[in-house]
């Protein structure tokens, strides 16, 4: 009973503490300039622009009028690439295109794009700093294609009324799909270490009050761990739904029965090619949701408890968040495309792979440094691993940074 | 040196000061004296510029007035308040902050050790604060408006939490500091201490001073005894027209006008009403405290 | 009592637990860097040219497509086989042939040749393969500083001048902002937390803000100046190479020039001392408005993305840009002037702003301040703050 009245009191001071409100403020402020501002605006690696393509198929009817004027509309000598042809086929396939897209024909627009006559779309957006120094650039490349397509794919298998905001991958739940599936996932983690920061250390400055509340030391800090927990499972929710509603108003809902692409080791014996290489397939968006679903409240919980480690050695809330946050970009200090191991141990076995969540339920994280024992259910075991181990940490250094010593005040 | 003018703090519901007016001189300590939540934390506020009030002037010695900053840091500069003890920097020790106040009005730490000295600090001040006592505590920030030696100092609740042998250190130093020419106001709720130092006693009732009394010069002698109402009506018609029954338990008679003989039969008759204290003397803090707030 | 009250500043900042760990990340943060950097072998020059040469050599495949056809693109074509001749000529140089000057000579050609390329506007040659403008001007500004200084086309000290380059992108810029903006997020709000203690010193309030400013201040360029000092002596020992004399490049009026490494250092040091005094005093500002450590940090945050912001949502808002001059090391690189697109940004417009900036906000807290004295109670009674 006791316990139930310390919950409320410790959400009653979650809810009203300046720090997070100011913080979801500023979250919203930038959901809402996001929804608002940038999105409408944004050109996307699968928007589309007529006019350009028109421009193209120009320069292409001059080139082939040029190869007939000069007599080349045969193969080339040393290369047997027929470019005339070519180039005559590629001059209908983007008519056709750009004729699909004025008709609003998407279905008929998608498999056109498929074939790969689409020069003119920017680069994917994808974290540079994650691709750069690959041993085989080239296999990047086929990969982004192969992935594409496969989207593509999921748009006309499923009997989903496809819109332009859709291939644009405009739709709510295609920016929230996109959003976890980036670097961008890191917020979501950093929003539990930020709540969860002083937890523990605002409580020194009203000590004559709460220290002598009747409830146990390792007690009370699960208590506020769980209230921590909850709140900030609440207001990403909170966060979620928000963003979900505005962008579904601007732009459609987008489907769950879309395809997100996954990279997966190959299924095929080892002696097929001779080595080791990934395969291509899709997952729907409801089950990427619920694999995500699955896996941020162990993240999150893991961090909240470590906050909780840390708040009780250094007692000083910035310390906390800055050394949390620290961790949590900790893989990006040694990252390296070809890098599998650490201190001698496989990185696949150790926590901080996984916080980069999108990415292990995509299969990017394996494709990136080749290493097929990173999976996603391997993630869940590490991870629930390095929960156990804090939890006995946390036990043990409660134990030693009692209450008294805890409140003994210092800068 | 000081003067308040028609000072007015008004909140959209409440009034708390109306229209207050006090002159002050150096060389005096005027006790301040209301219940919680009079305005005494105001008037002090106001007096230091910490709050601007909605109306009202403070000026200092005869044409300083809170108009702009520099004109605030001169007043200052002879000015300090008494700090908070949950204030205190825990981290620091007791002569750390000694030396800050010292440093900030004085310019000089040189008088610091004989401040500890005499309030019998030496056995802790150069220990962190953060392992005193209450006690301690106040202390420390009395040793801290001392150092600052301004000429006027505003100490709101300087005797909160100390023991008896404390409130003497602090009455004995304060008493030497007013022959030093300081003005000292001072809030307590200690009423029979203000009588050993404070040369005149404010009382604030409504937002304004209902009774100012002044305790040195000479003051008439009463004789007083405790009667309940029940006894007072029996009593009431054989007392003197200037009698006073306050906060409906004292019963004071004025002896000024009375001859010797009358003063003996008062005595044996009131001697009559046995297991209760009869004391001849004057009317002291507590006296009037009794008799302004007897409401609450 | 300016300066015993700095001594007292002084004595807090020094108890304080976060000041300690700022401080240790500002000592270490650059020699880890360097350690963690120094795993990665440079790409000696004569491979850099390798390359370069293979890649411009795939342009021709794309020039044939077209070359037959369109007048302009054989133009293009004409002057890329003098450029890939140029530059099979600069690996023999650079190899065996061992003849920097004629490497040099051959260089500065081979920039002309390509900015006559651009001025037929790149027909035929694919984007990814487009040797950008600004590419161009540099090279063209180290060669003629090597052949002007008479240094040698490559040295160990070109490694240490990336190693310099590479810690500065990372750091500055949004993470010294964030340290500053850390360390200064309570310089007014501790004390609201003390204030019976603090009230009433007779110092006015400009002083104090100068006093906690210049201790924030000296604190914080000491642990960068230790910390990156420290970092630097690890490297030039590593590759046996202290010279401060090689070429830099910065960008400066719409072009690119060559300084040596100690002036480079110069003035990179010099923006990092302004960036920082004004950090700090925004710090105050955002403390006298909001009263909160957390919201200075968000707000902070927040002024900074804006440009970003804007510029993502479409606006051409040229009056946030200077904001984004905080970023000392962008601003000499001429890389912000690419991002923004807007050529006039170079270091001295950018420290002469910046310099505006910080007397406007010195100006705005004393005004603020002034305000308080001459405001006059009209429904309750004002209180004050600092």
């Amino acid at each position: 009973m006791m316990s139930k009245s310390m919950i409320v009191h410790e959400f009653k001071m979650m809810m009203k503490n300046k720090k997070n409100v100011l913080f979801i403020i500023a979250l919203v402020s930038l959901i809402l300039s996001y929804c608002f501002l940038i999105l409408p605006a944004k050109e996307t690696p699968d928007s589309f622009d007529p006019e350009a393509m028109k421009t193209e198929i120009k320069n292409l009817e001059a080139v082939s009028e040029g190869m007939i004027a000069r007599g080349g509309t045969g193969t080339g000598g040393y290369t047997g690439v027929a470019a005339y042809a070519n180039n005559v086929y590629a001059q209908k396939v983007q008519s056709r295109m750009i004729k699909a897209f004025e008709d609003d024909n998407l279905n008929r627009f998608i498999q056109l794009r498929m074939k790969g006559f689409d020069y003119d779309g920017q680069s994917v957006n994808r974290d540079w700093r994650l691709y750069a120094n690959a041993p085989y650039s080239y296999l990047d490349q086929s990969r982004e294609v192969s992935l594409k397509n496969l989207r593509y794919q999921g748009y006309l298998n499923e009997n989903i009324k496809v819109t332009y905001k859709m291939i644009e991958q405009k739709t709510a739940l295609q920016t929230v799909v996109n959003f976890l599936l980036g670097t961008t996932a890191f917020m979501v983690l950093f929003c539990a270490i930020y709540f969860s920061s002083d937890m523990l250390s605002k409580d020194r400055q009203h000590r004559t009050i709460l220290q002598g509340l009747p409830i146990g030391w390792y007690r009370l800090i699960n208590v506020k761990s769980m209230v921590a927990f909850f709140y900030t499972m609440l207001i990403l929710f909170g966060l979620l739904l928000l963003t979900v509603i505005i962008i579904g108003i601007q732009n459609g809902f987008g489907s769950f029965k879309l395809s997100v692409p996954i990279t997966i080791p190959s299924t095929q014996p080892d002696d097929y090619f001779g080595y080791r290489f990934s395969e291509y397939d899709t997952i729907s968006i409801a089950k990427f949701l619920l694999l995500a679903i699955g896996i941020i409240p162990i993240l999150i919980y893991l961090f909240i408890r470590l906050n909780a480690i840390l708040s009780l050695i250094f007692k000083n809330s910035w310390i906390v968040l800055m050394v949390s946050s620290l961790l949590l970009f900790s893989e990006r200090i040694y990252y390296s495309r070809t890098l599998t191991e650490l201190f001698g141990i496989e990185i696949s076995n150790m926590p901080q792979t996984y916080f980069d969540f999108g990415r292990i339920i995509s299969g990017e994280k394996y494709y990136l440094v080749t290493l097929e024992s990173i999976t996603y259910e391997k993630g869940i075991i590490v991870l629930l691993s390095t929960v156990l181990v804090l939890e006995v940490t946390l036990f043990v250094v409660s134990q030693i940074v009692s209450k008294r010593r805890f409140y003994r005040k210092a800068a | 040196m000081l003067k308040l003018e028609n000072i007015s703090v008004k909140y959209k519901d409440k009034v708390v000061l109306d229209n207050l007016s006090l002159t002050a001189k150096s060389g005096e300590i005027i006790g301040l004296v209301a219940p919680n939540g009079t305005g005494k934390t105001t008037l002090f506020n106001v007096i230091s510029n910490f709050l601007k009030p909605n109306k009202g002037n403070v000026t200092f010695n005869g044409d300083l007035q809170y108009k702009t900053e520099r004109k605030e840091i001169s007043i200052h500069k002879q000015l300090a308040t008494f700090p908070d003890q949950g204030d205190l920097f825990e981290e620091l020790t007791g002569v750390d902050h000694m030396k800050l106040y010292a440093n900030m009005w004085k310019g000089t730490t040189k008088h610091v050790k004989e401040i500890y000295e005499q309030l019998q600090m030496e056995g802790y001040v150069k220990k962190k604060v953060k392992t005193y006592s209450l006690g301690m505590r106040q202390r420390l920030c009395f040793a801290m408006i001392a150092a600052a030696d301004t000429p006027i100092m505003l100490m709101d609740g300087v005797m909160n939490g100390l023991d008896v042998a404390n409130v003497s250190l602090i009455s004995k130093r304060l008493m030497q500091m007013k022959q030093e020419g300081k003005l000292i106001f001072v809030a307590s709720h200690l009423l029979a201490n203000l009588d050993l130092y404070a040369d005149r006693v404010i009382y604030l009732k409504g937002g304004d001073i209902i009774h100012q009394q002044p305790l040195n010069e000479s003051t008439d002698e009463y004789m007083k005894l405790e009667l309940t109402p029940e006894q007072y009506e029996k009593l009431a018609y054989t007392l003197p027209d200037d009698h006073l029954y306050i906060a409906d338990h004292l019963c004071c008679i004025p002896i000024k006008n009375m001859s010797m003989d009358e003063q003996k039969e008062w005595v044996v008759r009131l001697s009559a009403y046995k297991g209760k204290e009869l004391t001849i003397g004057p009317l002291g803090t507590v006296e009037y405290y009794e008799k302004y707030y007897h409401e609450f | 009592m300016f300066w015993k009250y700095t001594r007292f500043e002084t004595k807090l900042l020094l108890k304080n637990r976060k000041s300690w760990f700022v401080a240790v990340f500002l000592l270490f943060f650059f020699m880890l860097f360097f350690m963690y950097y120094s795993q990665e072998t440079p790409v000696p020059l004569d491979k850099k040219k390798a390359i370069e040469r293979d890649t411009s050599y795939a342009v021709f495949e794309y020039l044939d497509l077209q070359r037959h056809d369109l007048p302009e693109v054989a133009e293009v074509y004409n002057y890329h086989t003098q450029i890939q001749s140029l530059l099979g000529m600069q690996t023999w140089f650079i190899g065996n042939g061992d003849d920097s000057e004629q490497y040099i000579e051959n260089g500065l050609e081979i920039n002309s040749l390509r900015l006559e390329v651009h001025e037929l506007g790149n027909k035929g040659i694919p984007e990814h393969l487009i040797v950008p403008r600004e590419e161009i001007l540099k090279e063209d500004a180290l060669l003629h500083y090597i052949k002007d200084n008479n240094l040698p086309i490559e040295s160990d000290s070109f490694a240490t001048n990336h190693y310099i380059s590479n810690v500065l992108t990372m750091f500055s810029g949004l993470l010294f902002l964030v340290i500053v903006l850390i360390s200064g997020n309570e310089m007014l709000v501790y004390e609201q937390r003390h204030q019976s203690v603090l009230r009433g010193f007779p110092l006015s309030f400009m002083q104090k803000v100068t006093s906690k400013v210049m201790i924030h201040f000296v604190y914080l360029y000491t642990f960068l100046l230790l910390g990156f000092t420290l970092g630097s002596t690890y490297v030039a020992k590593k590759f046996d190479a202290g010279e401060f004399s090689f070429p830099v490049l910065i960008y400066k009026n719409e072009d690119y020039i060559a300084i040596s490494t100690g002036q480079y250092l110069v003035y990179i040091f010099l923006g990092l001392a302004l960036a920082t005094i004004l950090i700090l005093l925004l710090s105050i500002l955002l403390n006298m408005l909001f009263r909160n450590a957390f919201a200075n940090i968000l707000i902070g945050l927040g002024i900074f993305l804006l440009p970003d912001i804007a510029m993502a949502a479409g606006f051409k808002a040229t009056f946030l840009h200077p904001i984004k001059y905080i970023d000392i090391f962008k601003v000499l690189s001429g890389d912000l002037a690419i991002e923004l697109g807007n050529s006039s940004i170079d270091y001295w417009n950018a420290m002469t702003t910046l310099g505006i900036i910080t007397v406007l906000l010195i100006g705005v807290i004393y005004g603020i301040n002034k305000f308080t004295y001459h405001r006059v109670p009209k429904e309750v009674p004002l209180e004050k703050a600092f």
